[in-house]
């Protein structure tokens, strides 16, 4: 359906590219800018290979459709913005509750509230993993270009097919809405899902903690509650060994697999004095500035988390004892900030930049000189 | 590197010629590019841009920092715009439009755009004279290669009217 080749589109087309190459076949969502084009090319593609699209009423109703439309087996996705994720989180957390493998990609924009409607931020980090309530893990990923938005999607289908979890793209107006070059490549990995033949199946863990998941439709007499439930599916919400060990699990399916999670890109890290960390749009300036930094004899290294969520820790804690200095270009005045401080506490220069403009390589060159001195 | 700025007015074809010119670039040319757009609905009205990096190197900066071509489409984006231009190698302007340039602004380059597009066939096609126009003036690329992209990304039906106007703005002598 998508053909291989090469493409000159918008990220937020090529995702849309990426979600169908993963196949999925049901996506339902309501249009919010910058990330209506997701929409637009879904209700498109999805007719053409055998898929189903509903436009909902609102948000709220978009999630519910994919959980639903998951449990059915289909491979599902919707696609919004800052205000439209906000009304998700309710939902994230019941995806997490009942191990509901879903995509949702957030494109960026700048709030609080309405805010800009087409300009980039990256100011829903710390919500795409706390924004639900309770003890949950998601899976969090930042595309940075056209093709990482039709890689990470593809991805992201993958992960959340393996773990079982609602996984989230985290592009942004900026990567959302540019256009670049596109390869879409003549064979992707493709994850699908253990199918659970019976209810008992669906009980048995594998070393990742996931078990196999049942389907609408096949006769299993499925339980599937955002209760506190047993791992059969049944409601039981006064044990409080039933809770403990449900909410453990959710979290440890993710915390004890993160190194196979965890990707990152780096560079000139290994003798590194200033160390610059950047995700989504502000990292295509930062990585130009550490290159202009190191022509200049500064000893500048440069990391970007592609999986934001969980985080490069273990990377982040080595490097720590290197570096003198730390700094934090993105388009958000905390974005990965308490993240990355948590790490490299004092050596951390944040550097954010409001307004819903993208930094340039010229800002965070003089930002890495000044922390040279 | 080149920074090309391409500005206008909600509906006159400013994202398209910019596409047009980005798909060259990249498809035809196989450079790297980024292209970004800012724009409004025709309806609402409004400046619209469309602006173009083109690098043989990976590309870092995702905005326009110091544009080597601005293509101004009307008046008041190029009112706007009066910094940026100032700093810039070309600058090239539909002169059916814009009629008060100011003075330290080097580097203007004048097509009567619009008329020539109107004789073709539609004011609607300035958008096509200019790319060709810029071809000619700056040399970035070929005839043949905007040529190519538009029997690419056009619509058939348009085809044939595009290449002429991108041929018309490429013979116009600089001025």
């Amino acid at each position: 359906m998508i053909s291989p080749g090469e493409y000159f589109v918008e990220g937020d087309l090529a995702a849309a590219y990426g979600a169908i190459k993963a196949g999925c076949l049901f996506f339902a969502g309501y249009p919010i800018t910058p990330a209506s084009e997701i929409t637009q090319a879904m209700a498109e593609l999805l007719p053409r290979v055998g898929g189903k699209f509903l436009q909902m009423e609102d948000e709220i109703a978009s999630i519910s459709a994919i959980i639903g439309a998951s449990w059915a087996g289909l491979k599902s996705m919707t696609a919004t913005s800052g205000p439209g994720f906000s009304l998700m989180q309710e939902n994230i957390g019941y995806a997490a509750m009942t191990e509901t493998p879903i995509v949702i990609i957030d494109v960026q924009r700048a709030g609080p509230a309405i805010g800009q409607a087409s300009r980039p931020a990256q100011g829903d980090i710390m919500q795409s993993r706390f924004g639900s309530h309770g003890d949950y893990e998601t899976i969090v990923l930042s595309p940075n270009s056209v093709q990482e938005m039709f890689d990470l999607t593809i991805k992201a289908f993958n992960l959340a097919e393996t773990y079982r979890v609602p996984v989230i793209v985290l592009s942004d107006a900026e990567v959302g809405h540019m256009m670049e070059r596109l390869i879409v490549p003549e064979n992707v990995e493709i994850v699908n899902r253990r199918i659970a033949k019976s209810l008992q199946e669906t009980t048995i863990y594998d070393e990742s903690l996931v078990s196999p998941m049942g389907r609408f439709g096949d006769g299993l007499e499925l339980m599937i509650t955002g209760s506190t439930h047993r791992p059969d599916g049944t409601r039981d919400t006064g044990t409080p060994e039933v809770q403990e060990s449900l909410v453990k699990r959710l979290v440890n399916k993710i915390e004890k697999n993160r190194e196979r999670i965890e990707n990152w890109e780096e560079m000139y890290t290994d003798d590194a004095d200033i160390l610059v960390i950047s995700h989504g749009a502000s990292s295509r300036p930062s990585k130009g500035a550490v290159i202009r930094a190191r022509k200049e004899g500064i000893k500048a290294g440069f990391l970007r988390p592609k999986v934001l969520w969980p985080s490069p820790e273990k990377r982040m804690k080595e490097l720590e004892s290197n570096v003198k200095k730390v700094i934090l270009p993105e388009m958000s005045l905390r974005g990965y900030k308490m993240e990355v401080e948590r790490i490299f506490r004092g050596k951390l220069l944040h550097m954010p930049k409001v307004g819903g403009v993208v930094p340039t390589v010229e800002e965070i060159l003089k930002k890495i000189r000044e922390a040279s001195l | 590197m080149i920074q090309i700025r391409i500005g206008g007015w909600a509906g006159q074809g400013v994202i398209l010629a910019g596409t047009i010119l980005a798909e060259t670039f990249s498809r035809v040319l196989k450079k790297n590019v980024v292209m970004t757009r800012s724009y409004t609905a025709a309806v609402r009205s409004g400046i619209t841009t469309s602006d173009i990096i083109v690098d043989d190197d990976e590309i870092y900066d995702l905005i326009i920092t110091r544009p080597n071509v601005m293509i101004f489409m009307y008046q008041k984006t190029l009112d706007r715009y009066i910094d940026l231009a100032k700093k810039s190698d070309f600058v090239i302007v539909d002169s059916s439009l814009i009629k008060n340039i100011p003075e330290e602004i080097k580097n203007v380059y004048k097509i009567d755009a619009s008329r020539i597009a109107s004789e073709i066939s539609s004011p609607r096609i300035a958008n096509m004279v200019l790319l060709g126009y810029y071809s000619r003036v700056t040399g970035h690329l070929g005839l043949r290669d905007l040529e190519e992209s538009i029997r690419n990304t056009v619509s058939k039906r348009f085809v044939e009217e595009d290449i002429r106007a991108i041929t018309a703005g490429y013979s116009f002598s600089p001025q």
